[in-house]
């Protein structure tokens, strides 16, 4: 994939999460994309996990089995972004 | 036990006390309208710290049930959220509140058809008689959804659901500003002979009833009192009970209501008694 | 009112260990597991394992009518049809139909059948209106005071899975004030295809068989189906009356974690305080607790917090077992059936084993019981935890 499609992978994810967890007054811009999703960071919690993976699995068709994995994928949108490519 | 304040009207959020940021991105519109509800009877009672909740919804978060009944009845393989089925649970908005106003006290949510506001109330006082001083948030809360006023229409033909929210801040002992008290409360088989001797023993001037069901009968008083409906004002759903004590109460102190009122439901040969006096 | 001691006269189960008391203490003392497929319930999930009820909705309809001698309207949710069988057994001695109140507790109350109601309303049928009636998590109750035809009040705790130990606790307070002579308390929970599903989208639901509580191995909880009830009165009015005590209700708490909507705090919080403060209304030391029925149900989150919470309260944590291993979790139900559980441990002078681990969690040392162990038991304490925050402790005390 070229740094172009994974540039706009990511703002394509950022735009999803946002939406996908309700979180208003957050724009796309002001989600770096090594931004951590958990606590000091967006400040995203175990119930988001489960919806980040309903997210994953119905949007972009990759489906994590184990939540704790999940906490590996879902450190930033970069670490999402990287999980979809190589599994998509 | 004493009502600080009521709120029995659609509240929107104002005042000195607010929902944090963010803090309602996962609500339920039924979890919203409790929060508002809650947080408009704190700002006009002007308290600052709760010890307890108790509750009452028939049928909690309807919208997410159904929802997650649509999930279920889908296609088996999808991936589903957990958030309809989380908001589902009856408890879920006295939980919310619990969350938002830090109360590590008691929390109870009630489920009876008309009569869980009856149990709330029973409750609060068995803990404001523990704790005199403590302040204890009651509410209840039912919504409807096209599924749900369709099956009350065809099960019960004439009626039509309805929805809403009542808060009340309650305390043990009396404080300036209180609104009204309440002075005795029964939930039981309780016959018409009983029903007019507890009317005599609580010198009531006016009786409040609802018609829940079209062809339900209004209980035969032999006394002089003035008996209302009070479901034209609350509609016809689980939290009417509420609504009408939060309308009684604000009318209580005018001249168009004498003596104690009476908040009467009945369902089969049960009935749900709240008598509500002046301060 | 005097407060005196608040004595249990009466109890009643059914559960995957049996259909009532006899059969669940025989299955507790020979260490049997409830946990398997499913066999009665046509529900689907073949990959998981769960706590069934041993009767079909048919087979507890033909027993209900044969014990009441008479026909009753259908359709009634599961729940309802568990929910009278267990109660039956428990008020076989001790009913008084004037005066007993009824508090029980649900969370799905007839959504068996509101699933079959919304499938025929999707497909544009409204054929199954009726089944609407028992939709509402009170019917269950409403049906049981009926049956069993008690005048007094009845009324339904929904706090999640700590409901019927919170119906507990009410059916103490009105006691002890003198507001009712007699109390029916406990609660009821029928497998459904909703709870299965709402907890496998919380990946609550163990995938490997059998749940491992307070293992470091665990990976989540087995879904039981249970109710149970307790008949509680004053003691002295069960003197009176020449009934023996089971047992006492010592005392019970309800509080708040207040930390998140499903998960518990870190240090436990609400755990600690419901512990703390039952223990404080029964009066009682904390090592005066010979055992603790542990709420225990084996997802990652609950079982590290309910330690933590045990560990900050207990110098030396008690003998604990979490039977939810044996019964699965029974939800609003689970309160009661594990109080009837403690009293039949105590009974039997007895602590079973839920899961034997040798895997610690990780940072802690605490294990529970590995294998049954036969002492005396005079007080139990036992937990049960819920969504939103609502944790509750209540405490038995031998007879």
């Amino acid at each position: 994939m070229s740094t172009d499609s994974i540039t706009t992978l990511r703002q394509d994810l950022k735009a999803q999460i946002i939406s996908h967890l309700n979180l208003e007054g957050r724009t796309v811009e002001s989600i770096a994309d090594d931004m951590p999703l958990f606590d000091e960071g967006l400040g995203l919690d175990s119930i988001d996990v489960l919806e980040l993976i309903v997210l994953m699995d119905k949007h972009y068709g990759v489906r994590i089995a184990d939540p704790k994995q999940g906490r590996e994928v879902f450190q930033s949108v970069a670490t999402m972004a990287d999980h979809i490519q190589a599994n998509r | 036990m004493f009502i600080r304040g009521a709120i029995s009207e659609d509240a929107e959020m104002g005042g000195s006390l607010a929902l944090p940021p963010g803090a309602d991105r996962r609500m339920a519109k039924i979890q919203r309208a409790t929060c508002h509800s809650m947080y408009a009877a704190l700002n006009k009672t002007g308290t600052t710290a709760i010890d307890a909740i108790f509750a009452a919804t028939a049928l909690g978060c309807l919208e997410d049930t159904e929802r997650f009944l649509d999930e279920i009845t889908g296609p088996s393989t999808s991936l589903r959220s957990p958030l309809p089925f989380m908001r589902s649970t009856h408890n879920t908005m006295a939980g919310q509140l619990a969350l938002l106003l830090k109360v590590h006290g008691p929390n109870i949510t009630y489920s009876q058809s008309l009569f869980g506001f009856h149990a709330v109330l029973l409750n609060a006082l068995l803990h404001l008689e523990e704790e005199p001083s403590h302040t204890v948030a009651a509410f209840a809360a039912d919504e409807r959804t096209e599924l749900a006023t369709a099956l009350v229409q065809t099960n019960i033909p004439g009626t039509v659901l309805g929805e809403g929210v009542a808060s009340f801040i309650l305390g043990g002992t009396a404080k300036t500003g209180d609104v009204a008290r309440i002075t005795r409360l029964e939930q039981r088989i309780i016959t018409d002979v009983e029903l007019e001797k507890i009317m005599e023993e609580e010198q009531i001037g006016s009786v409040f009833c609802s018609q829940w069901t079209a062809d339900a009968e209004f209980p035969k008083l032999s006394s002089k009192t003035v008996v209302e409906r009070y479901d034209p004002a609350t509609g016809n759903h689980g939290a009417q009970t509420a609504l009408a004590l939060g309308k009684v109460v604000d009318r209580i102190a005018s001249p168009s209501i004498t003596g104690p009122c009476m908040i009467l439901d009945q369902v089969g040969d049960r009935r749900g008694i709240i008598v509500v006096a002046p301060c | 009112m005097n407060t005196g001691r608040i004595a249990i006269t009466g109890m009643g189960a059914i559960c995957a260990l049996g259909n009532d008391v006899d059969a669940l203490t025989k299955s507790l003392v020979e260490g049997t597991r409830g946990i398997k497929p499913l066999e009665h319930l046509d529900l689907g999930f073949p990959e998981l394992h769960f706590g069934e009820v041993a009767l079909s909705n048919a087979e507890l309809v033909q027993e209900l009518k044969a014990l009441l001698g008479e026909e009753f309207a259908l359709p009634l949710s599961r729940t309802a049809l568990l929910a009278l069988f267990a109660a039956l057994s428990a008020t076989r001695e001790a009913l008084d139909e004037n005066n007993t109140v009824v508090i029980s507790a649900s969370t799905v109350g007839g959504m068996d059948l509101s699933e079959r109601l919304f499938a025929d309303w999707k497909a544009g049928e409204m054929t199954q209106a009726r089944y609407a009636a028992e939709h509402p998590v009170g019917s269950h109750t409403s049906f049981v005071a009926d049956a069993i035809g008690c005048k007094a009040m009845h009324t339904t705790i929904s706090t999640a899975c700590s409901s019927s130990a919170n119906a507990m606790i009410l059916g103490a307070q009105l006691l002890r004030t003198g507001r009712a002579k007699r109390v029916l308390a406990g609660g009821s929970d029928a497998l459904c295809k909703f709870t299965i599903e709402g907890f496998k989208a919380l990946s609550a639901m163990d995938t490997t068989g059998v749940t491992k509580p307070f293992s470091n191995e665990r990976n989540g909880m087995n879904l039981g189906e249970a109710a149970a009830y307790l008949v509680m009165e004053r003691e002295a009015d069960a003197l009176e009356a020449g009934r023996k005590p089971l047992a006492f209700f010592a005392g019970g708490a309800n509080r708040n974690d207040a930390h998140h909507q499903t998960a518990t705090s870190p240090e436990g919080n609400g755990p600690y305080l419901a512990m703390r403060d039952a223990l404080e209304i029964a009066g009682l030391k904390p090592d005066e607790v010979d055992h603790i029925n542990a709420h225990g149900t084996g997802t990652d989150n609950n079982d590290i917090t309910e330690l933590a919470a045990m560990e900050r309260l207990f110098r030396k944590v008690p003998q604990y077992t979490t039977t939810k291993a044996l019964t699965g979790h029974t939800l609003a139900a689970a309160g009661a059936l594990e109080a009837v559980i403690s009293i039949i441990c105590m009974r039997e002078g007895i602590v079973p084993v839920g899961h034997a681990t040798s895997a610690a969690i990780t940072g802690h040392t605490a294990m529970p019981v590995a294998q049954t162990i036969r002492r005396p038991l005079r007080n139990v304490l036992s937990n049960s935890f819920g969504f939103g925050g609502n944790d509750t402790a209540i405490i038995l005390m031998g007879s």
